[in-house]
């Protein structure tokens, strides 16, 4: 669940003010708004990556606003994958089980399912540097998964892709969550992008966010 | 992967103008010694001795006090410039300035200053190197010292540049996933650079394998103690005898192209990795 009460945050001269929003727990929810809206920066803020001037932030029944990211039980998707530039996919699939401790034998295993459902398997061994768009796309999404979150934040996973591949890796985002359903905020500025995978659409309009559809 | 740009050989070669005239320069300067050292060296050949215990110990003395203030200049390098990058504000810009302040200043007022700094300036009534008990100053340590106190604001200057590529955003996914900030650089940000790591390093060597100014002041020029290549070459000088100058000079920079070549095969290789 991602309950946002009465957030805000400063960022220069630009604000987000008493932001609220809700996602029930396994949902998927899409935050749509213009380009320079803050959708951004108010993921950034959920995820822990940029301060909140006030209110409060719980995502999966856990009081969350001035915990650090490594603490949130997260998983982000940023907008341009920002993949690890010396690592393989494989390496970026092993991170966060590593960082938890995670056995080798359990870390092969798990990296085996998870490259198997993301179509990743036969790219293992390559660094970003050599892999498409829709690639890029498909290994920050298992990346954050690896750590198994409670909460995914996506921030609009599926731009910059052709209209091939962004069909192609829609297809996979929507195996992942109907596989194993976690609580997700998609953000992007087509509303389109989303195909039918959110179970509720909020906007964010001029520094005020409001329920579009459910 | 490198692109090239469909143009003329014409179009290239005249874009290039000056820039001809500068490795004539650079031709000229090595070919210059390399003329003077196969002319004169020979014909004076009982008078110097290439394999003197001076001269050896002056080259020694130049690599291992180059590569020791290199790793210094590194290990100061790496976290500040990370820190001056990702954290930017007025401070930092305030620091950015004073970390370049032994490039500005030319290197015998560094020298000048450090001799200060160690032998007058008073702390508690003592300085620094009468509380240290073995004075810094005039020793093989007042070269390191000498060396990584301007090849590390160089070495600075470079791995800004290389974490200035660098997209933050890794590291902040890397926070999402578990790190704290240390190993978000440590995991993420560090494994990325690590050809500007080996960049910053051979600057910081080359720099201090051709340290003269700051050398002469604070170490001083003593034979067989605190004499590196380039000390010996003015040394040589000095002394009218031209032929040794020539061949030492010769020596430094067989050794400092021949580093400068392995730098760059290492930096080749590596890049397809990445």
């Amino acid at each position: 669940m991602i309950r946002v009460t009465n957030i805000s945050v400063e960022l220069g001269t630009f604000q987000l003010t008493d932001i609220n929003l809700e996602v029930p727990r396994g949902k998927c929810a899409g935050l749509v708004g213009k380009t320079g809206s803050g959708k951004t920066t108010l993921l950034e803020a959920l995820c822990g990556l940029r301060e909140v001037a006030g209110g409060e932030i719980e995502l999966a029944d856990q009081k969350v606003t001035h915990l650090p990211p490594r603490d949130r039980d997260i998983g982000y998707v940023p907008q341009d994958s920002a993949l690890f530039p010396a690592s393989t996919v494989r390496q970026h699939l092993e991170f966060a089980p590593r960082l938890r401790g995670m056995s080798a034998t359990k870390i092969e295993g798990y990296i085996g399912e998870l490259s198997e459902e993301l179509g990743l398997k036969a790219l293992l061994e390559r660094r970003p540097f050599g892999l498409s768009g829709g690639e890029k796309k498909r290994v920050a999404l298992a990346r954050a998964l690896s750590n198994r979150p409670q909460v995914l934040f996506l921030d609009e996973p599926l731009s910059g892709l052709d209209p091939d591949a962004r069909e192609e890796t829609l297809r996979y985002f929507s195996k992942i969550f109907s596989q194993s359903p976690v609580t997700t905020l998609w953000v992007t500025h087509h509303l389109e992008e989303l195909g039918h995978l959110p179970d509720e659409v909020w906007e964010l309009d001029e520094g005020v966010v409001s329920l579009r559809s459910s | 992967m490198k692109t090239t740009l469909p143009s003329s050989k014409g179009f290239r070669v005249s874009l290039m103008g000056l820039g001809w005239v500068y490795l004539a320069l650079i031709v000229g300067l090595i070919a210059a010694n390399v003329y003077y050292v196969a002319s004169e060296v020979p014909r004076k050949e009982r008078d110097f001795d290439l394999f003197s215990p001076d001269l050896v110990r002056a080259c020694w003395l130049t690599v291992m006090t180059s590569t020791v203030s290199a790793l210094i200049s590194t290990l100061v390098a790496v976290p500040t410039a990370y820190v001056l990058t990702r954290f930017s504000g007025r401070s930092s810009r305030l620091l950015e300035t004073v970390f370049d302040i032994p490039i500005l200043l030319p290197p015998l007022v560094v020298g000048f200053c450090l001799l200060l700094l160690f032998n007058q300036l008073p702390f508690g009534g003592k300085s620094i190197d009468e509380w240290l008990g073995t004075p810094v100053t005039f020793s093989v340590a007042a070269i390191i010292l000498a060396q990584a106190t301007i090849g590390t604001a160089l070495a600075i200057r470079s791995m800004r540049a290389s974490f200035d590529e660098l997209d933050p955003r890794a590291e902040q996914v890397a926070q999402t996933l578990g790190c704290s900030p240390f190993q978000a650089f440590q995991k993420v940000a560090l494994p990325s650079v690590k050809r500007g790591v080996v960049g910053a390093a051979s600057i910081a060597w080359a720099r201090s394998m051709g340290e003269f100014g700051p050398i002469v002041v604070f170490a001083g020029t003593f034979r067989g103690k605190t004499e590196v290549l380039s000390t010996s070459v003015y040394i040589e000088i000095g002394a009218g005898r031209l032929e040794s100058a020539a061949m030492v000079a010769l020596l430094q920079m067989t050794l400092a192209i021949s580093v400068l070549v392995v730098v760059r095969c290492c930096l080749t290789g590596q890049k397809e990795g990445f």
